[in-house]
């Protein structure tokens, strides 16, 4: 029988064990995410800016680190360190984005799907995101992007120009920025716009509306249209289930109006969270009395996804209800979304009722424009046409 | 009546009560938690940990009488804890998670401690004391006594409780049971007074959680701004129905089964598999049918529709809140799809699998190589079957693409051609013959009426890009998905991580030293005892995951399957001081023949009974090569799949053997040290507590997902070799 082991000597082999472990824990990280985790490898990581990094023009050196100033997240960054947004990084005391040329989903969508019912109607367009975002929805439907560094995901390589000579080559009347967050991927949105307007490309930003005053008077400079997601109308909310706050999107409305930039405007009903008729007649209210009666706005309905999968579908009645509830406010043109063939699609004039754009799905099958005026009583109807 | 009496129907009610409330607390959590098999090995692991504890702790207990006023009290909380913690969980829930969102992980381990601990740590404690009084006789009969009223839970809860009462009452009902067994075993030693007391403490205690009315406050804490209209526990499940504004939604374990009025699923579901043959003779459709996707199947006008559907009690429900198509060509099969094919002597043109992805080791059996062999055999030559994986249409991650892969990797194995489709979720199609992307097309050509699957919603060349863009990210080569080679599971395991801040790191460094500590916590003999539970608990789960995949789920048959398993354990622990004397003789006969002073060195070397440690070792090793073989059995298990007698009595004897083992080995565990018996006895149960906890999660959410069935079998019987030598070489504590 061979001798026993002591306590000690235990200890001591546990200890040994233990500083092998660490020694082969880098080795056994790379395993564990390629074989156990599924991570993917590939873009450096954060605080190594590299091919797809470049030099965000709105920060500032703060002696506790350097402030991102692009949206109102206002995050402070040390070397090493990620931006909220996760497309943000520090070296040398300068802020870094590290999604640029780098998108991580690429497609081509009809316009209505943004949606924007009221620009450009039955288009094409080159829509593309980079994953990051400044907010954190729990009900997000594209999470395993918005959620993530573009160090997280498989990304295409696709620079400003490159994205404009596509959108061109695919057919498209504009580019879209959308599916995770653009504020996150700013610097990249900016030189796109830039490049896309020089070729006669419309620039469309579908955005939660969370961003500084400065960068989006810069951004919107190159901006045609915008669908912006105001997601409640409570402080209280925008924290809970967003991780954001209202004041900022409500200025972002204000400006992108003043600015003349075409914007339509998505409140997605989630129940027990942004349902409560009084909410809804409250935002209602602001819109009318800060001069968005021609701003569109769509109730979307909300599907469990992500993390709150808890709740059910919207209840088409509790939709009807909000839509009511912004008709009788002034609101001119209120659409139901994500409810497939439901009348509150379609365009009715408001002054004679009829219908002025019949839709099927992304598709138009009845046109009563005449000169951007319905045909029928000739009251002008609020968009960009053509 | 003697102590030793009244003692062992306490440790029989303590038993029962341990285990109805686990059966019913589990079903809570899967509502609350929206359970996986990863939510519900964490939940397993920390009640046995807990209990595990408890029973350690009772080591040092000074007690000496059942009627000891202080005992009284600890013998009151497990049965004042069950309907409150129900009702603790959801208020948890409500207060520490945003309404409607999934609890995390973090959420469920510290719920998980929250609601278990005082039950578990006290039964723990309660086991040690109860099993070690004086008079109380061998403990491995406390044990037994102990194991038998957990079978009788496990009979009672599954087959009666389930079928009839709610949770709460169910708990209630439990905690009824408890007090009268409490006060029936004190009034057959010390008269009424203090069985008195205990009666009118619990009539009190029920009152109050009456008039608190909790039921009804737990329901509303689970469904915010929901009105409930109807919740009913089933063995399969727990369906609750809820009604928002003029929508009724349908829960299955707190996961929406579907809304009513929700065309964008309903038709999902079923046109795309359909318009590939759009004139079928017969259909079969597994689940998900009454969201509307029958009514989508009626316009191709088929001869037949078979409809599967696992819960009685859901088809029931449906139909009574929504208004279900009537049809003599639809026929309505309560059955396991598996259990329902194996005998099915039909042909079908379209199989639609309307099931959610592979998340559960029981779900994951419509998505294995199997599974399509089998459904394969059921279609006509044309035949196309249909399934449904997560969406990824604006960006497929790796954890998705893994998934998507394994699918459709496994479908390329049987079928010719298969094609996946990006709609709310991926279609998955697979057959013989052709199959066409242009569903819009084919809708409109065909002229069926569609709200949502039509060119207004669905454009050709988005979808010619978007399937293209996914085949793009898809792996051609790896490993299929199998019954007994889960890989699917593992990806949707990680795919759903995803969601949370997951640290894979951090987590395997917490098990790793978890594991040793429990594992180096034991000394040469409870070493065994943590071995065994690690092993029986994995081998239960093995051999229900393989029943499932051999002959279809049937509830009674899984339930049997664990009642065999504690039948075991009794056995075990009963036959042990009968067994291990008649092995004792038998040994010594032998040893005297050869060598008289053999005997006397051994016991002063080491102070263990010689023939007892050698019986102890021997049935490590039985369990290491049993545990080793059990691929083997499964094989042949399959291959006599249709002479089911003998392969259920085979089954029956695979679950019983590993417990009867565990069960002696428990009896050699507290026998074989000539120590304090309360020492003993709390060293043993807690090993087997602990070795259980790790072996449930451990095998259901590492080793089965990532290595399969066969290597985990292997790693058990290396396990247990590992104990063998233990207790062979190592050091007496």
């Amino acid at each position: 029988m061979s001798n026993p082991i002591s306590k000690r000597q235990f200890f001591g082999y546990l200890m040994a064990a233990a500083c092998a472990a660490a020694g082969g824990l880098h080795s056994f990280k790379t395993y564990a995410n390629k074989f156990i985790f599924m991570e993917p490898s590939g873009n450096p990581g954060p605080g190594i800016p590299g091919r797809y990094s470049k030099e965000s023009p709105y920060y500032v050196v703060t002696p506790k680190g350097v402030q991102c100033k692009i949206c109102p997240n206002n995050c402070i960054l040390r070397e090493g360190l990620e931006s909220i947004c996760r497309t943000h990084v520090v070296k040398d005391q300068k802020l870094y984005t590290i999604a640029y040329g780098n998108p991580c989903s690429v497609h081509v969508d009809p316009i209505e799907k943004k949606p924007l019912f009221h620009y450009l109607p039955a288009t094409l367009s080159f829509s593309i995101a980079t994953a990051g975002c400044n907010f954190a929805c729990l009900n997000c439907q594209n999470w395993e992007i918005s959620q993530r560094s573009p160090t997280e995901t498989e990304n295409t390589e696709l620079f400003p120009r490159q994205v404009v000579e596509q959108a061109v080559k695919s057919g498209c009347k504009s580019i879209a920025y959308t599916y995770s967050e653009p504020i996150a991927f700013y610097e990249y949105t900016f030189d796109t716009a830039r490049l896309a307007r020089a070729r006669g490309i419309k620039n469309l930003l579908i955005s939660n509306g969370y961003i500084n005053e400065k960068p989006l008077r810069d951004l919107a400079l190159y901006l045609d249209a915008a669908n912006i997601n105001l997601k409640s109308f409570s402080d209280d909310i925008y924290a809970r289930l967003n991780g954001g706050s209202l004041q900022p999107v409500l200025q972002t409305l204000k400006i992108l109006k003043e600015l003349g930039v075409w914007l339509e405007i998505t409140n997605l009903v989630v129940p027990s969270w942004t349902d409560k008729p009084d909410m809804i007649a409250e935002m209602c209210a602001w819109l009318m009395n800060n001069g968005f009666a021609d701003t569109p706005l769509h109730f979307s309905r909300f599907h469990p996804l992500y993390k709150l999968t808890g709740l059910p579908y919207t209840p088409l009645s509790i939709l009807e209800k909000a839509r009511d509830i912004a008709l009788k406010a002034g609101i001119r043109f209120v659409y139901i979304g994500n409810v497939p063939g439901t009348p509150a699609e379609n365009t009715y004039c408001p002054k004679c009722k009829k219908t002025v754009i019949e839709r099927r799905g992304f598709n138009i099958s009845q046109n009563n424009l005449k000169n951007a005026a319905c045909k029928f009583c000739n009251t002008p109807i609020a968009g960009v046409w053509q | 009546m003697s102590q030793k009496n009244a003692i062992r129907i306490v440790l029989f009610g303590l038993g029962f009560l341990t285990l109805g409330f686990q059966v019913l607390l589990m079903r809570g959590f899967l509502v609350t938690c929206y359970g996986n098999e990863m939510v519900i090995g964490i939940l397993l692991a920390i009640w046995m940990l807990l209990t595990g504890f408890g029973s350690w702790v009772g080591r040092f207990s000074r007690f000496t009488l059942l009627h000891h006023p202080a005992l009284m009290l600890l013998l009151v909380i497990p049965g004042i804890w069950p309907a409150p913690a129900l009702f603790l969980l959801n208020f948890l829930k409500a207060v520490m998670i945003p309404a409607g969102s999934m609890a995390g992980l973090e959420d469920v381990f510290i719920w998980g401690a929250i609601v278990q601990a005082p039950f578990c740590l006290c039964t723990g404690f309660l086991f040690t004391v109860l099993s070690t009084l004086p008079g109380t006789g061998n403990p491995s009969a406390s044990y037994a006594w102990e194991s038998g009223g957990s079978i009788v839970a496990c009979l009672a809860v599954n087959f009666i409780f389930l079928g009839w009462f709610d949770l709460f009452t169910g708990a209630l009902l439990l905690s009824v049971l408890w007090f009268l067994t409490v006060s029936v075993s004190m009034s057959l030693r010390r008269g009424w007074i203090q069985p008195g007391v205990v009666l009118a403490f619990a009539a009190v205690y029920l009152l109050t959680i009456f008039r608190a009315g909790l039921a009804e406050q737990s329901e509303n804490l689970l469904f915010p701004d929901q009105k409930v209209v109807s919740d009913r526990v089933t063995p399969y499940g727990r369906i609750s129905v809820t009604r928002s504004g003029d929508q009724f939604n349908f829960y299955e374990n707190g996961l929406l089964l579907f809304s009513s009025g929700n065309t964008i699923n309903s038709e999902e579901a079923v046109h795309p598999a359909m318009v590939q043959r759009p004139d079928p003779l017969k259909v079969l459709m597994i689940s998900g049918g009454f969201s509307g996707a029958l009514t989508e199947v009626m316009k191709y006008h088929p001869g037949q529709v078979d409809y599967l559907e696992l819960n009685p009690e859901l088809i029931r429900v449906v139909a009574q809140f929504t208004s279900q198509i009537k049809s003599e060509n639809i026929r309505t099969i309560r059955a396991d799809a598996r259990r329902f094919l194996i005998h099915s002597p039909e042909q079908y043109d379209v199989v639609i699998v309307n099931l959610p992805s592979p998340a559960t080791l029981q779900i994951n059996r419509y998505f294995t190589a199997e599974f399509f062999e089998e459904a394969y055999r059921h279609m006509t030559p044309n035949g196309v079957i249909a399934l449904f994986l997560p969406t990824a249409s604006d960006y497929i991650s790796s954890r998705a693409a893994d998934l998507n892969s394994v699918i459709c990797r496994t479908l390329k194995h049987r079928f010719r051609n298969v094609l996946i489709i990006p709609l709310e979720k991926n279609v998955v199609l697979a057959s013989d013959s052709a199959l066409t992307l242009d569903i819009p097309g084919k809708i409109r050509s065909l002229g069926i009426q569609t709200s949502w699957v039509n060119p207004d919603y669905l454009d050709i060349s988005q979808l010619r890009e978007r399937s293209g863009y996914l085949e793009k990210n898809l792996q051609p080569t790896g490993k299929l998905n199998r019954d007994f080679d889960p890989v699917a599971v593992h990806y949707q395991l990680a795919w759903w991580l995803g969601y949370f801040s997951f640290k894979p790191l951090v987590a395997i460094a917490l098990y790793t030293l978890l594991f040793l500590i429990l594992a180096f916590s034991q000394n040469r003999l409870t070493t065994g005892m943590f071995t065994g539970g690690f092993t029986l608990a994995s081998i239960e789960i093995i051999l229900i995951l393989a029943y499932q995949a051999l002959f279809g789920y049937l509830f009674s048959m899984i339930g049997a399957i664990i009642v065999i398993f504690m039948a075991g354990l009794t056995i075990g622990s009963w036959l042990g001081p009968f067994l291990a004397t008649r092995w004792i003789e038998r040994r010594s006969v032998i040893r005297s023949k050869v060598d008289p002073e053999a005997e006397v060195r051994e016991n002063s070397l080491n102070g263990f009974n010689p023939a007892l440690r050698q019986l102890y070792f021997r049935i490590q090793i039985v369990l290491a090569v049993f545990s080793m073989v059990i691929p083997v059995f499964l094989l042949f298990i399959r291959n006599i799949a249709g002479f089911t007698i003998g392969s259920h009595l085979l089954t029956g004897l695979l679950c019983l053997f590993p417990a009867f083992l565990i069960g002696l080995e428990y009896h050699l565990s507290v026998t074989i040290p000539q120590d304090r018996i309360n020492r003993a006895v709390s060293g043993s149960y807690s090993a087997d507590l602990f070795g259980s906890a790790m072996g449930a999660f451990t095998t259901g959410v590492i080793l089965i997902p990532l290595a399969g069935v066969n290597a985990s079998c292997v790693l058990l019987g290396i396990l247990n070799l590992a104990g063998a030598w233990i207790l062979y070489n190592g050091r007496r504590k």
